[in-house]
Order: structure tokens, then C-alpha cells, then sequence
């Protein structure tokens, strides 16, 4: 197990190595875009947006999606740096979490052992490396759970920072419901063990009282309620497919976990803490980097003794010992040729957004009156680039459930009744993917073509 | 290989029983039993002969066996016979679970009981007349075998042999036993090379079939690139109540590792594999339960047996003679031995009061009233098939001959009910990909275009669904609707 020094001196090069491959991205995120709307109103009219202002069909209806300050801060890098200032954040958000993973793998495993856990793990995490609000969730999430295990292991002053932390993560994202339940499960746990159960329940009370104090926030009963029925139409919110890439890295933690537990037993921290994250994983494809993060530090430490009882035997560290000829050039040399890739990385951020996934050739021809109806994944991106035509729909999703989505799956579907539903709405404009069967029929009926390409149609009523 | 317990053939029948309400519905039961009414007059088909859209084009034979086994089921007491066999496969399906979880916790029935309902009440998802039964049965099989000694390994090549002419499950068999030889082999380090010719002789049983090589493409196909629009092969989601079962399922595996006694290398051999499947599609789910079931009946408490030990010390303890005590005291220091144990469940301590032969009467008692309840609620039971889904009143509107356009999910029943209408596609699927499975979806969708593909096709009539994109847009393109009702539009050129 290193030391505290080589720890740290690790966790800083995985973290900086996760840095430069989290700012390689152009931001494309269909959602982000709504977001950096929604910030934007909140900073340029000085107050929290809790009304609709983007939409024709609940316009001034009022609704919360909670992370109103994960939204200001992501306007606010954009404001400062452009999308490159976003890529910076999104680096620097990622960096946090991979530091503080890696040293939780690293507090009882060796290097060789926990590094490529950590490496999967992060791996996993890219499909939540988009710039949105859920990137506070994954870097304050290993930080707590690292303050969690300092606190058991005897450094219970630590939990001083959980409240506050949890104060700003309710504002920043609705996965803040995660952190509490994590600082649940270890107060819970102290209560059983009888150890130290007085700070970490003061702790959980506490924070769990924080996370009232502000009312803009996503209340904890609309994350449980979001958490246990994701809406099964959005991919991240669907369950893991273990025979695509990232569910088959999931299904490997999983596995691993299973493997280990079944051959090494695990502790009652380990089970009150897996199992829900499990749980919660398997309802929904974008948490699965949460249980991969509370698996990696159970799984570091058990690997060894696995691999033992199978007569495999645990690799040896590829830097070799430390006092080695072969250590002292090669440990320089991986430092060195990561600095040149930051600052490659740094020299060249993006600065525009990636906007390939988009009707972005169809957004000069929106102009005139009427209903627009537009296809789900693309309401944010033109919230942002067509602030003047009102989307139908788009991935704030809430204030759309259940009427207005419905009437929007008959539509673009051609369910029964949808001609009187393109009238009800006052529908004028139609801008859908092309094998849309709406887009099909409204083509037969003489609507105008507008514009298309391969990704979009822009039709307009006769 | 242990003999079968009486418990265990009880609760199997139990359950055979509670299976008969259930009519026959299944929408693949109609294509199977078509099927194996071919190979049962000695035409094993091997080009497809039901659809119009792939007349003639080569269709799997891997599940010849199965589809046999349903054809002659029907050919002896029509649908009737089709529910029997059902009610047995689920009969032996439990019988084998709750025998293998006592096996596994000798003496303890309702620890075996409790450790089999997740496997029960996860498979009765399954539970549908389909050659897919007969592989969970093959499964629950193979798992008690792997858990037994060199025979159990040696046993398990003949039935991988019939598993494999039965159902596309049995891939995940051969899995099992090879695994099961690594983790002997690396147990048994002085003896492994044992292990290679029973891995050899396992390979080599599943290519005994009349497919040959083929016979892994339904398996490869089905595990590899599962169709998820088919809500069966959609993965496991724990928002449904089969997902929760599984998600339990699985959060029990992970909390019973906190027990005291580790798994052994080959309850890991077995558990592993089967839960990367079980997490592959929603149809699997029920194998993780089912080969859990011994590893949760070896680990768990003894809940009843402590409640009873206390329950007894504390009624002892009201007595206050010595003798008294003692007695208390040995109540408490052994488990008592539960009365059923001692009526013939194996493994069972208690001292046998009875002569073999006696206990043997006994049981054979006890097993035929089984079996005659088991047959009288099948006679009893609703023997025709329940139309209830499907558009029988729409019969009537369908054109003879080849052009029609079905729904994908009334393919067999069409197949079994209107044999003069060929089908456009069914539930046997793999001939299907891509190609008319595309355009089917095309069409149903009223996607762009999709007149163009009727008229290649040559499509002159719809039966779909009223909800379908396609029942509402084709009227409005001026096909005439001859048919309607809730279930069923029909629609012509």
C-alpha cells in the first residue's frame, strides 16, 4: 500500500491525466444548451427561473429541475471563456473526481492492483463527461466518499465538510440525493458498529437538513422519485445494455464484485453501499459510474486475494520499484509526456460547440409566427441558438410530463387523432428527422419543404 | 446425484397444479407446434414454409426436438395435452430448484423453500408453452448435477447431448460445464487433465444435432445481438415487477457474501457466468435465480429452527426440575431437527422410526396422490387456447394467398389459424433480419416511404393493430378498411 505522499503524488497524475483526455471534447450535449439558456436568463434577470420562458406549450407554467447554481456556473465559464471555458470546466470537474477516486483505491491496495481499476472506472464515467450540471455530481461524489472513509478510518473532524458540501451540491445537481444516502449508509453502519456513530449521524442529520434550506432546489422526494422511474424514452435513463461497450464495462464491475464478495465475503459497509448503488445502476444507465466508484476502492483491496486463490498472482507494478534505474527514468518521463499532452490540450480547447447532431442549417429559416414542432433532442439547441421560436418540446422534460409528451409522441408518431392535435396546438412549423412518419405524411399532404438535409426536414403549412 | 426428495415432488406437483388455469396463449406456441407437426410425419423443415415474404429460404432446425415435443403433446390430446405438458415441465422446473436448495442444506426444508422463490417466482415468467421450458428445466438440471461429484460432471454430457436438440439455452450449459472443468481443474491440480476430454466430449454433444454448426447460430444470435424491440430479449429493468424480483434476486447474491462461509471455486464457476447472461436480456433473468438458489440455501440462517430452539429453551425454562433443564440445555445447543426431515427428506438426522420399506410406501403414497392431483387439475383445467389477444374475428376479412401485411406478434397465431394466408413475419424472427424485419418496421411505422416498400413487396392487405401508425395513415391514402375492432384493423389495397 503507498505511502501518503505517493498517494497523493498518483491521484495528481490520474487526475491530471483525466484532465487532458476530459478536454479533448467539443461541447455537444443536447441538453446543455438549455442549461446555458436557463443560466444565462437567471444572470442576466437576477433571480431564479422557476417559471417556463422557452417553450409555446407551458409557457409561464411554473416547474424546478433543481442545479439553478450547477447552471449559473456553467453559463458563467461559458460567459468568461466561451465553449472553451466550458471544456475548462468540464476538465476540471473530472480531474476532481479522478483525484479523489484514485485515492480511495489507493488507501489499501497497491498501485498495480488499483490504478487499472481507477483507469475502467473513469472509462465508464466518459458517458456522463457531458457539460451539464451532472458533472458536480461526479466530482463531489468520490470526494465525499473519501471523506466518509477518512472519517471511519479516525479522522472524524473531516465530516466538518460534508453539510457545507452538501448544501452546494443540492444547488449544483439533483444527484446530491446520492451523497446524502452515501452519508446515510456510513451513519447507519457507525450506529451498528457502535463506532463513532454519534459524529456521522450528526453529520447525516445535518446534512440531510441542509439540503432543505434552499427551494430552488430539485426536492429530495422529486431525485427519489426521478431515480426510481426514469423516463425509459431517454437513452442515459434506460438500463444498462451489458452487450454495448460501456454496459459490458459496467456488467465487468459487477462482475468483479460479485467475484470477489462470493470468494472473500464483504463487510456490512460494503453491502449497504454496493447493493443500492447496484440498484440504482441497473435502473438507470447514467449511474452506473457511481456504483463503478464505491466498487473500486471494495474491489482494489480483494482483487489481490482473488487472484491469489485462482494461482494467477498480481501483476507487478510496469514502473517497477521505485529505486530502480528503470523507476527513477520512467517515472519522470510518463510526468513529463503528460505535461506536453495538458498543455497540447490546453493550446488547442475547443471553441465551438459540436453541433453535427444538429438542424443547425435550419435554424435561419425559423423565423415567422406559429407553433414550431420539433423533435425531443433538439428543443435545448434551439432554445439557444432561436431564443425567438418557442421549442414544443425539450429535455427539461418535467414541465412536458405527462400531457404535452404524450401529445408530442402521437404527433411525431401519426397516432390516432393526430390531425386534431397539429390543429389544437396551432402547429405551422415542423422541424423532425426525415424518417419521422409525421414528417412522411405532412410531405403527402402538401406541406412545404423548407429546408432538409440528411438529419433534418423543415416543413411549413401550406 | 442424490435421490429426489418427497418435499420436493410435492411442492414441484403444487405447482404443476397452479399452472393448469392458465390456458394456452403463448403467441410462439402456434409456430412451434406447426413445426413440429412437419418432423413429427418425418419432413423436418428445413426451409421456411408458413411465410410469403421468405418462402423457401433456409430456417433453423436447432429447437427440432422441442417444437416435437409440443407437436406430439397436441397430436395426443390436442391443447389440452399441449397445458400437461406444461404443468410437468414446471412440475419437474420446481421440483429440481427445491430439491437442489436441500441438497445443498440437508434437513432444512424451509430454508430450501425460502432459497428457491426467487427462482420460482422469477421463471413463472417463463412458465409459457415454449421449448424455452424444457431449457429452464435442462438448466435447473445441469446446476444440480455440476453441484454433485464426478458423476454429476459425467451425467451432464448426455443431458447437454438432449438440451441441445431441445432449446437454444443449452449454450449456456456447455459454459457451465466447461467452467465447471476449469474450476475443478485448478482444485484438482494433480488430476486436471481429466477434465479435458469431458470439456471435449461436452463441445463435441452440442454439434450432435440436425443442424450441426448451426446450431450455435439461434444461441450466438440470441445472446450475442438480442432483438430488444421484442420485450423479452429488452434488458433486465428493474422499474417492472420481474426486474425488481431480479434486482433482488441479484442484491441477495451480494448481501449473502456477508456470511461466514466463502463460495467454493465452482459455485463461483457456476454463479459468475450466469449472471453476466442473466443481466443480457429480461428472458435470462430467471437462470441467476435458479442457480442461486443451493448458494442461498447453504449460506442462509435457519431462521424457523432458531425461533424454534428459543422458543423451546424458553418454554424449558419454565420448568424447574434438573431433568428439565437438561433437556432445555440440549435443545439449544442442536437445532431441532424439523418434523419433516424425519418423514423422509434426504439428508434429514432424526432418528428413522420406520423401516426402509415402510418409509418407501410411504413416499410413493405421498408422490402418486401428487401425480393424480396433478393429472385431475389438468383434466379439470381449461384445455382450448385463449384467443382473448389475437384477431380471430378478423379471420374472416383476410385475403387467401400471399401479400398480407401482419402485426409481428400475431405471426404464429396466424400461422395455426389461418393457414391459407401466409404470413409476412412471426415470432421466429432470425430469418426474418434483416432485410423484411426493416421493412416491416418501415411499413407498421408509416415511416417515409413506406408505400413505395408496400408496393415492392407486393402488400394488398394489413391486419394490424388500430394503435399502429400505419391503421391511421393508410385510410387516409386510400387503402379501405374491411375490418375493425379494438384488437384488429384490416386493411386492403
Amino acid at each position: 500500500v503507498p505511502g501518503a505522499a505517493l498517494s497523493a503524488r498518483l491521484s495528481l497524475l490520474i487526475a491530471l491525466a483525466s484532465f487532458a483526455v476530459a478536454i479533448a471534447r467539443a461541447p455537444a450535449d443536447p441538453d446543455m444548451f438549455w442549461h446555458l439558456a436557463s443560466g444565462k436568463w437567471m444572470v442576466e434577470h437576477r433571480e431564479i427561473l422557476r417559471a417556463d420562458v422557452f417553450s409555446s406549450t407551458v409557457s409561464g407554467q411554473p416547474y424546478s429541475v433543481g442545479e439553478w447554481l450547477g447552471e449559473i456556473v456553467l453559463y458563467s465559464a461559458y460567459a468568461l471563456g466561451g465553449w472553451a471555458g466550458l471544456v475548462a470546466l468540464r476538465g476540471i470537474l473530472v480531474a476532481v473526481g479522478a483525484f479523489f477516486l484514485t485515492r480511495l483505491a489507493l488507501r489499501g491496495a497497491r498501485p498495480q492492483v488499483a490504478l487499472p481499476l481507477v483507469a475502467a472506472a473513469l472509462i465508464l464515467s466518459t458517458i456522463v463527461w457531458t457539460d451539464r450540471p451532472q458533472l458536480f455530481t461526479l466530482a463531489l461524489f468520490p470526494l465525499v466518499l473519501d471523506l466518509l472513509y477518512s472519517a471511519r478510518d479516525g479522522a472524524t473532524r473531516r465530516l466538518v465538510l460534508i453539510p457545507p458540501l452538501l448544501l452546494v451540491w443540492t444547488d449544483l445537481h439533483g444527484g446530491y440525493a446520492l451523497g446524502l444516502a452515501v452519508v446515510g449508509v456510513f451513519a447507519l453502519e457507525a450506529v451498528l458498529r457502535r463506532r463513532a456513530a454519534r459524529a456521522f449521524v450528526t453529520t447525516a442529520v445535518l446534512g440531510f437538513a441542509v439540503t432543505l434550506l434552499d427551494p430552488g432546489s430539485l426536492g429530495i422526494g422529486g431525485a427519489i422519485a426521478h431515480a426510481a422511474a426514469p423516463p425509459r424514452f431517454i437513452v442515459e435513463e434506460s438500463p444498462p445494455d451489458v452487450l454495448r461497450p460501456a454496459g459490458f464495462l459496467f456488467a465487468l464491475f459487477v462482475l468483479g464484485t460479485l467475484t470477489a464478495g462470493l470468494s472473500g465475503g464483504m463487510s456490512l459497509l460494503e453491502v449497504l453501499l454496493l447493493v443500492p448503488l447496484l440498484w440504482l445502476a441497473l435502473l438507470a444507465q447514467r449511474d452506473m459510474p457511481y456504483f463503478a466508484f464505491a466498487a473500486v476502492p471494495y474491489l482494489a483491496t480483494r482483487l489481490g486475494p482473488v487472484m491469489a486463490r485462482v494461482r494467477l498472482g498480481v501483476p507487478r507494478s510496469p514502473f517497477g520499484r521505485a529505486s530502480t534505474p528503470v523507476g527513477h527514468a520512467l517515472a519522470p518521463a510518463a510526468a513529463l509526456a503528460l505535461a506536453v499532452v495538458i498543455v497540447m490540450g490546453l493550446a488547442s480547447l475547443p471553441t465551438a460547440a459540436d453541433v453535427s447532431a444538429y438542424p443547425a442549417g435550419a435554424t435561419p429559416l425559423l423565423g415567422g409566427g406559429g407553433t414550431l414542432l420539433n423533435e425531443y433532442d433538439w428543443g435545448g439547441y434551439l432554445i439557444w441558438t432561436t431564443p425567438g421560436r418557442p421549442v414544443f418540446v425539450d429535455g427539461r422534460l418535467f414541465p412536458y410530463l405527462p400531457a404535452v409528451f404524450a401529445d408530442w409522441s402521437t404527433l411525431v408518431n401519426l397516432g390516432p387523432g393526430w390531425r386534431d392535435l397539429l390543429e389544437r396546438y396551432g402547429v405551422t412549423t415542423v422541424l423532425l428527422r426525415p424518417d419521422r412518419a409525421l414528417a412522411g405524411a405532412l410531405r403527402e399532404d402538401g406541406w412545404r419543404v423548407a429546408g432538409s438535409d440528411t438529419r433534418w426536414v423543415l416543413l411549413s403549412r401550406p | 446425484v442424490t435421490r429426489v426428495s418427497t418435499f420436493a415432488l410435492l411442492l414441484g406437483a403444487a405447482f404443476g397444479v397452479l399452472i393448469t388455469p392458465q390456458p394456452v396463449s403463448d403467441s410462439d406456441v402456434f409456430w412451434h407446434v406447426a413445426t413440429g407437426a412437419r418432423t413429427l410425419v418425418g419432413d423436418l423443415p428445413r426451409t421456411d414454409i408458413f411465410s410469403w415474404t421468405i418462402a423457401g429460404a433456409p430456417v433453423l432446425t436447432d429447437q427440432w426436438l422441442g417444437d416435437l415435443v409440443f407437436a406430439a403433446a397436441r397430436a395426443m390430446a390436442d391443447w389440452r395435452g399441449v397445458l400437461a405438458l406444461r404443468a410437468l415441465a414446471v412440475a419437474a422446473l420446481v421440483t429440481i430448484v427445491i430439491d437442489t436448495a436441500l441438497a445443498a442444506r440437508p434437513g432444512r426444508p424451509s430454508v430450501a423453500v425460502a432459497a428457491a422463490l426467487p427462482a420460482i417466482a422469477l421463471s413463472r415468467f417463463a412458465w409459457t408453452d415454449r421449448p424455452e421450458l424444457l431449457g429452464l428445466v435442462c438448466f435447473a438440471l445441469l446446476v444440480r448435477l455440476l453441484r454433485g461429484g464426478d458423476r454429476g460432471l459425467l451425467w451432464s454430457i448426455p443431458l447437454l447431448f438432449v438440451w441441445s436438440q431441445l432449446h437454444g439455452s443449452f449454450a449456456l450449459g456447455l459454459a457451465l460445464i466447461l467452467a465447471t472443468c476449469a474450476a475443478r481443474a485448478i482444485e484438482e491440480r494433480r488430476e486436471r487433465w481429466r477434465f479435458v476430454p469431458i470439456a471435449a466430449f461436452a463441445v463435441l454433444a452440442t454439434l450432435l444435432t440436425p443442424s450441426g454448426l448451426a446450431v450455435w447460430t439461434s444461441s450466438g444470435g440470441h445472446f450475442l445481438a438480442p432483438p430488444r424491440f421484442v420485450s423479452e430479449e429488452g434488458v433486465p429493468d428493474l422499474s417492472t415487477f420481474p426486474g425488481m424480483l431480479f434486482g433482488l434476486t441479484l442484491a441477495f447474491v451480494v448481501t449473502t457474501t456477508m456470511t461466514t462461509r466463502r463460495a467454493t471455486l465452482r459455485e463461483i464457476a457456476i454463479l459468475i457466468p450466469v449472471a453476466f447472461v442473466a443481466l443480457t436480456a429480461a428472458r435470462h433473468t430467471p437462470l441467476l435465480a435458479i442457480a442461486a438458489s443451493p448458494y442461498f440455501a447453504s449460506r442462509w440462517p435457519d431462521v424457523l429452527a432458531r425461533w424454534r430452539s428459543s422458543f423451546d429453551a424458553r418454554a424449558t425454562e419454565t420448568l424447574s426440575t434438573t431433568e428439565q433443564r437438561s433437556s432445555s440445555g440440549a435443545a439449544r445447543g442442536t437445532p431441532r431437527t424439523p418434523s419433516l426431515a424425519r418423514d423422509g427428506v434426504p439428508g434429514g438426522r432424526g432418528p428413522q422410526a420406520r423401516s426402509d420399506s415402510a418409509g418407501a410406501l410411504g413416499r410413493a403414497s405421498v408422490v402418486g396422490l401428487g401425480a393424480i392431483v396433478l393429472a385431475a387439475a389438468i383434466f379439470l383445467a381449461d384445455g382450448r387456447v385463449d384467443e382473448s389477444g389475437y384477431p380471430r374475428a378478423a379471420l374472416a376479412a383476410l385475403p387467401s394467398g400471399p401479400g398480407l401485411l401482419n402485426q409481428y406478434d400475431w405471426g404464429g397465431y396466424l400461422i395455426y389459424a389461418a393457414p391459407a394466408t401466409p404470413v409476412f413475419i412471426d415470432g421466429r424472427l432470425f430469418p426474418y433480419v434483416p432485410a423484411v424485419l426493416d421493412d416491416y418496421r418501415a411499413m407498421v411505422g408509416a415511416h417515409p416511404g413506406w408505400q413505395d416498400i408496400a408496393s415492392r413487396r407486393g402488400v394488398r392487405a394489413m391486419i394490424v393493430r388500430p394503435t399502429d401508425p400505419i391503421a391511421v395513415r393508410a385510410p387516409e391514402r386510400g387503402w379501405r378498411v374491411v375490418y375493425s375492432d379494438p384488437i384488429a384493423v384490416v386493411l386492403v389495397r
